[in-house]
């Protein structure tokens, strides 16, 4: 089964459930801040053992309420109840793509040989913005395999214009085509 | 060797001046599960149905399953050079293969590259591998036949340009051999030829370019060969893509022949690729759509009317049953898609009737109005009196002696003409000689040679016109009919011929 689905579903009403509260935002930092404290391996194997009692896992869990939000704490619970917590992961990346979309905006990953200055970031931004029609944030990956050029990804769209590829494209042309 | 070092170095100089040209916008995905053919690619959320993806190893892929995470795509190639975290990238084009007078005499795969050794294809243009059919305005009723030189075929199952006719039968019971024997025929003629070869042995395609170049038939002829090594997608696209070629030709206002060796194979290939897309299968583990897959490619045979060029696709499917089962799953599909089924029998195989048509169970639906004038007087009788004899040989069997003079003039008459319409393999018979022994047996000028020199006399016969008599071949070669005064000089030779004949 892929797990994208049953994520994007508990992201979605996850997603509602913080629109009531207009808490979209905290929600996304505190989702965050879940995930990475289950990426821990010892709280992994202790949430998702099936030796560990219902009822002191729930202890545990319920220990959150002091830091977080009755509902996520509540959710959490649910994951555990489900054995599901190895989707948050999954729920976050899904939660932060709906709240962008809520907000107009998508984010860009710009792949770059050497580091772009603000200005250059800025620049990009507003130009890949007048052209998508939404607010967009950028991303930065520096790769020196690449060569030169710009690689930009939005969502499942690539605007290639590295110095590499083209160079792919220039030897796969050349081997294909016939001379004389 | 200076020049050619010129000209390379011209050719690097202006793809390097090109170099760097247009930056697009492509749409990605990366692989998420790769096996058995078949790539789970998440992303390429815009990609369209039967698009063409590419992989970075260079193999191509058809994007076949479209689903809301994912989209399942087949590849076209080798499976094992695809990783997990590939990136994927949409081509936004469907299907294309080249077309064009460039690949008549050559072998090509299911996407149109060349895999005889003989160096590149080069033609300009090209045509999708999936369209939809010509339409019904645009068509005209089959009025031209197809000569297959086979004398059993056209003269009692006419098949016509633009028509679709199955061959069906169990193995080796001469399917194949009668598609070749076709393409020979059509040597110096104005019909061009498509084989497409479908998950068979690559031994028996070689076998089968050697034996067309022997015979001087690859002139006119162009090879689409998936092989039963290649993977199931290439199996499924290679009849598509032979009909694309055979469209180009169509489409020039030219007859083409098209021959689907074989669909039995080929719905095995869509079996499998449907089974491991997870589409639900039905009937013998058929996806729902199996039909389909037949109707759409045999529905691209047609004859175009006039104002579209009038040229032609006549498609010859091939359909391999197990011990003469013609009730299968896919047989029965294709025979009620097609206008009509030669049906072959191992028994008569075995019998050494060859080729072992069965007359009963073969039909044409509209092939009679495409036979020529010449054939269609002499070769009426033909089915008729064959279907007499066989009702009559059963029923004789018990024992000859009783029978009234009548009777027994037709057993002898239906030996005779069995025996005539035995005809070896590569040699197939021109319209003048196919007349002319058909002829001879009908109005009974064979009734009075023994069974066993039937064979000798037609073939002496037809030697004895062509030495003696090439004119007369010749005009009713020309003019497709035989008139008065053909018919006595053909009588009168043929007496003639008798008194030789010892």
């Amino acid at each position: 089964m892929p797990k994208g689905p049953t994520a994007r579903r508990y992201a979605q009403a996850l997603f509602l459930l913080a629109s009531e509260k207009n808490a979209n935002q905290e929600w996304l930092v505190e989702i965050q801040e879940l995930r990475s404290a289950f990426e821990k391996k010892e709280i992994k194997s202790f949430l998702s053992s099936p030796r560990v009692k219902k009822q002191s896992k729930n202890e545990v869990i319920d220990q959150l309420k002091s830091n977080f939000d009755a509902l996520l704490v509540n959710f959490i619970g649910l994951l555990v109840a489900r054995n599901s917590v190895n989707l948050l992961p999954e729920i976050e990346r899904e939660y932060r793509s709906l709240l962008d979309s809520s907000l107009g905006r998508v984010s860009a990953k710009v792949t770059t040989a050497v580091k772009l200055s603000d200005r250059q970031v800025n620049h990009l931004s507003d130009g890949l913005g007048s052209s998508l029609q939404k607010e967009v944030i950028i991303e930065q990956d520096i790769d020196p395999d690449i060569i030169g050029g710009i690689l930009i990804r939005v969502g499942d769209k690539i605007i290639d214009g590295s110095v590499h590829s083209k160079l792919e494209s220039l030897k796969l042309k050349l081997l294909r085509e016939s001379i004389v | 060797m200076t020049t050619r070092g010129q000209d390379i170095a011209s050719v690097l100089k202006r793809q390097i001046e090109e170099f760097g040209g247009e930056t697009s916008l492509t749409e990605v995905g990366s692989v998420v599960e790769v096996g058995d053919g078949i790539a789970q690619i998440h992303g390429l959320s815009q990609v369209g149905f039967g698009e063409l993806l590419s992989f970075p190893s260079g193999v191509v892929g058809l994007a076949l399953n479209l689903e809301e995470d994912a989209v399942g795509a087949a590849i076209m190639g080798s499976d094992t050079d695809v990783k997990e975290g590939d990136l994927v990238k949409a081509s936004g084009q469907v299907a294309q293969i080249p077309v064009g007078d460039a690949l008549l005499g050559r072998v090509v795969d299911a996407l149109g590259n060349p895999v005889d050794g003989k160096g590149p294809i080069k033609t300009d243009g090209s045509r999708e591998i999936e369209v939809v059919a010509p339409n019904v305005a645009i068509r005209q009723a089959v009025n031209t036949p197809v000569q297959t030189g086979i004398k059993s075929i056209d003269g009692m199952i006419p098949v016509g340009r633009g028509q679709r006719e199955l061959i069906i039968g169990d193995r080796f019971t001469g399917k194949t051999a009668i598609a070749i024997d076709t393409i020979i025929n059509q040597k110096g003629q104005d019909l061009l030829c498509i084989y497409v070869a479908v998950g068979q042995k690559q031994s028996k395609v070689a076998q089968i370019q050697a034996t067309l170049e022997e015979h001087g038939a690859m002139g006119h002829t162009v090879i689409v060969t998936a092989n039963a090594s290649d993977p199931a997608p290439m199996q499924y696209l290679a009849p598509y893509s032979g009909c694309a070629i055979g469209e180009e030709f169509m489409a020039s206002g030219r007859d083409a022949l098209i021959i689907y060796d074989d669909l039995t194979k080929h719905a095995w290939a869509y079996r499998q690729m449907s089974l491991l897309l997870k589409r639900p299968p039905g009937r013998e583990a058929y996806p729902g759509d199996v039909f389909y897959l037949h109707s759409r490619l045999l529905e691209r045979a047609a004859r175009l009317d006039k104002e579209h060029g009038g040229g032609s696709l006549t498609a010859l499917p091939i359909i391999e049953t197990q011990a003469g089962d013609v009730s299968g799953y896919i047989p029965t599909n294709v025979i009620s898609i097609t206008d009509g089924q030669i049906y072959l029998e191992a028994d008569l195989f075995n019998s050494g009737i060859r080729p072992a048509v069965n007359p009963g169970l073969s039909v044409s639906r509209v092939g009679s109005s495409a036979q020529t004038r010449a054939v269609k007087k002499v070769a009426g009788r033909l089915r008729l009196e064959l279907a007499q004899y066989a009702s009559l040989a059963s029923f004789a069997q018990f024992g000859a002696s009783d029978l009234d003079a009548v009777t027994r003039g037709q057993l002898e008459r239906g030996q005779r003409l069995t025996e005539l319409l035995k005809q070896p393999q590569y040699k197939p018979n021109s319209l003048g000689q196919m007349v002319a022994s058909m002829y001879a047996a009908v109005n009974g000028y064979m009734d009075d040679v023994p069974v066993e020199r039937i064979r000798e006399f037609e073939s002496s016969l037809l030697g004895y016109l062509e030495t003696s008599k090439t004119e007369l071949l010749q005009s009713i070669e020309d003019k497709k009919d035989i008139d008065e005064s053909a018919e006595s000089a053909l009588k009168e030779a043929i007496q003639s011929f008798k008194k030789i004949f010892k």
